[in-house]
């Protein structure tokens, strides 16, 4: 199984097997050995290179989330295919910016033509009793508002497209 | 010893109902636990002998229903209800309720939490206890009211919209050159921020400590002091962790604020567990905030070093009990940190992360507690606030404390929700913290405490665990739909049997 694996802004590339009771994983070229086993709840052991790792691995789609102790890191993944390697360098800009938790949208801070800066709030949505801002992950123009003041939205819902 | 109570109601959910409902058990008391329609799930409902709804989501419909809730206590026979902290805990009309209701509120008298919730009236009995108050003004009418005032009070001075909050309408006057043009800036923000452009003057404190009290009152004049906790790092003026003692005072100085404290509960005829909050300046002078008549989040810590249970001797309290230790008696011995586990995404500002937690792990051992509210498979309600679980270490000293903290950092696991696990883990190893070096502008002064999270050196077997968990996912797919699996085709079972003959 041929990957694409995108860690902070740096893309790699990736083969899985299995060799009987092992995984033989090839990161850029270079083969590890890895004896992982699959625990309870989200948990690995990995004995790999000498060394004991306990992680717990949550994924969401292509991304996985690797916890080792109270550190994480956020791997994305995609086929090896060109698509998917593209698909995985866009992720650092994403066009939509989407609700980020439960709740309901309070008010909508942006109109659409108008252009926002990284790190602008453009919808503030109450949740646990907070108005929290959603704040813009770039800069861009509103192309789109897909939520008006008074809606409940889910997480991960489509809010504001950029363009 | 018999039970004070046959049976008590906890009005209140989350981890403190659990932490109260435990004390119950321990001392033979049946509890009673009361649920809001997207709590029935909760993990105090399970740990209770009896269990009801009192209304929809909503805390104001539920857990803030004054009538409801005595009627639950009435119908179920609880003789005595716990607040715990938050909902209705500091309302003087639910203590006067249950006391129209022949029912005992473990917790201060109406009378004295009325006291203390007035502003103006508890400044007055704490300038009277011989605690400063941070000095302040009236509102302005004018900036050559502004300087009047100012000069009085003395710089720097903090201008503040009467309206106020999040900052707005706020600024630090150094000195008196500037006032005009500050003064006329805060009124047009505070203008059309709340619409109301009353602003006032305080003491501006430099990188000021937050230092609280604990004081313990029976209802026969008894009232001690259980030293102080330190609470300088917050989020939005919410502590997230928190330390007894504070590593900025000393045995002296803990006699001082603490005779302070007891003379403040004195003052109001405080019964039951309170705090007393005092900022304290970089010149080391203390000012009163404010008495928070409840137990607190934060209680454990003092109750790791003085060896004592708060929760236990409230409720002796409220069923006429006297103090069982006497002052002297009360010592404290190494150090204890809590933080608070929050579902809440510190690199994004500390926006709140419910959902459902897939995976949690509490750590243990020496040191060690956990007070947990949540539970794997549970799903986090958004209406309520998104405190998860705290943990507290103890140690013999401060460092030891924190490195055991960050030991039970590393074996905490909650999986499912963004928590501030990372975060604190970072705070443990961080170098100002390590020399506390603490205020409240703490995580502003070192904002990579809360940058997204980057691991280095856990890139490479980050990727590697994330491709093999991909390979099973997808294998497991293949096998469910019948396909040529993943593996060239050979079942888990199969392959198990081939490595167990090879052994």
């Amino acid at each position: 199984m041929k990957l694409s694996a995108k860690v902070g802004d740096r893309i790699h590339e990736l083969a899985v097997t299995r060799v009987d009771a092992a995984y033989v994983v090839t990161l850029d070229g270079v083969e590890h050995v890895l004896d992982a086993r699959k625990l309870e709840a989200d948990f690995y052991s990995i004995l790999y290179e000498g060394k004991s790792y306990e992680l717990s691995v949550e994924s969401q789609g292509g991304s996985y989330w690797v916890r080792h102790g109270a550190h994480e890191q956020l791997v994305e993944l995609s086929d090896a295919s060109r698509g998917g390697r593209e698909q995985l360098r866009r992720r650092e800009g994403p066009e939509q910016i989407d609700s980020i938790m439960p709740g309901k949208v309070v008010r909508v801070l942006v109109a659409e033509g108008e252009e926002v800066q990284a790190g602008q709030g453009v919808v503030v949505i109450e949740a646990m009793k907070m108005e929290n801002e959603v704040a813009s992950p770039r800069s861009g123009r509103v192309k789109e508002i897909a939520v008006t003041p008074g809606a409940t939205v889910e997480a991960g819902a489509k809010l504001i497209v950029l363009e | 010893m018999a039970a004070p109570f046959e049976k008590l109601l906890v009005a209140n959910r989350g981890e403190i109902a659990v932490r109260v409902i435990r004390a119950c058990h321990e001392m033979g008391i049946r509890t009673v636990a009361v649920y809001s329609e997207a709590d029935r799930d909760a993990l105090h409902v399970r740990y209770a002998h009896e269990a009801y709804p009192i209304g929809p989501p909503p805390s104001s419909q539920s857990y803030l229903r004054i009538d409801t809730i005595v009627d639950v206590a009435r119908r179920s026979g609880a003789r005595a209800i716990h607040p715990g902290y938050g909902f209705l805990s500091e309302n003087p009309a639910f203590a006067r309720a249950c006391r129209d209701a022949g029912i005992v509120f473990v917790g201060p008298t109406p009378e004295a939490m009325d006291a203390m919730g007035d502003k103006v009236r508890s400044r007055e009995l704490m300038t009277a206890a011989g605690i400063a108050v941070v000095p302040g003004s009236p509102p302005l009418s004018d900036a050559d009211d502004a300087r009047r005032h100012a000069k009085r009070i003395g710089y720097p001075v903090l201008l503040k919209a009467s309206a106020g909050g999040g900052g707005r309408g706020m600024r630090v006057v150094r000195d008196a050159a500037v006032l005009p043009t500050l003064f006329d800036q805060a009124r047009g923000e505070a203008r059309s921020a709340f619409g109301d452009d009353t602003v006032f003057l305080e003491k501006f404190v430099e990188r000021p400590r937050h230092i609280e009290v604990q004081v313990l009152a029976d209802g026969h004049g008894g009232c001690l002091h259980l030293g102080e906790r330190e609470c300088s790092i917050q989020r939005r003026h919410q502590k997230l962790i928190e330390e007894a003692p504070s590593p900025a005072i000393d045995a002296a100085t803990r006699e001082r604020i603490g005779a302070m404290a007891v003379a403040a509960a004195k003052a109001c005829g405080y019964v039951s567990a309170g705090t007393v909050e005092m900022l304290r300046g970089a010149d080391g002078s203390f000012y009163f905030m404010e008495m928070n008549t409840r137990l607190q989040v934060e209680h454990p810590v003092t109750e790791a070093v003085y060896g004592v249970d708060l929760v236990r001797a409230m409720i002796e309290i409220a069923a006429g009990g006297r103090l069982p230790w006497t002052q002297e008696q009360i010592v404290p011995r190494g150090h204890a940190i809590e933080c608070r586990i929050i579902a809440e995404d510190p690199s994004r500002g500390f926006v709140p992360a419910p959902g459902t937690i897939r995976a949690l792990r509490a750590p243990g051992g020496p040191g060690v507690r956990y007070d947990g509210g949540v539970y794997a498979g549970f799903t986090i309600p958004v209406h309520y606030d998104p405190l998860l679980a705290k943990l507290i270490a103890w140690g013999e000293n401060r460092r030891e404390a924190a490195a055991r903290m960050a030991r039970a950092l590393d074996e905490l696991r909650v999986d499912g929700v963004k928590t501030s696990i990372a975060f604190h883990r970072r705070v443990m190893g961080h170098p100002a913290f390590l020399a506390g070096d603490l205020h409240t502008g703490f995580l502003a002064e070192h904002p990579e405490l809360t940058a997204r999270g980057t691991d280095p050196w856990l890139d490479e077997v980050a990727v590697l665990a994330a491709g093999v968990a991909h390979f099973r996912r997808m294998e497991q797919l293949s096998l469910r739909a019948g396909g040529p699996s993943a593996s060239r085709g050979r079942s888990d079972w199969k392959r198990g049997a081939r490595a167990g003959w090879r052994r």
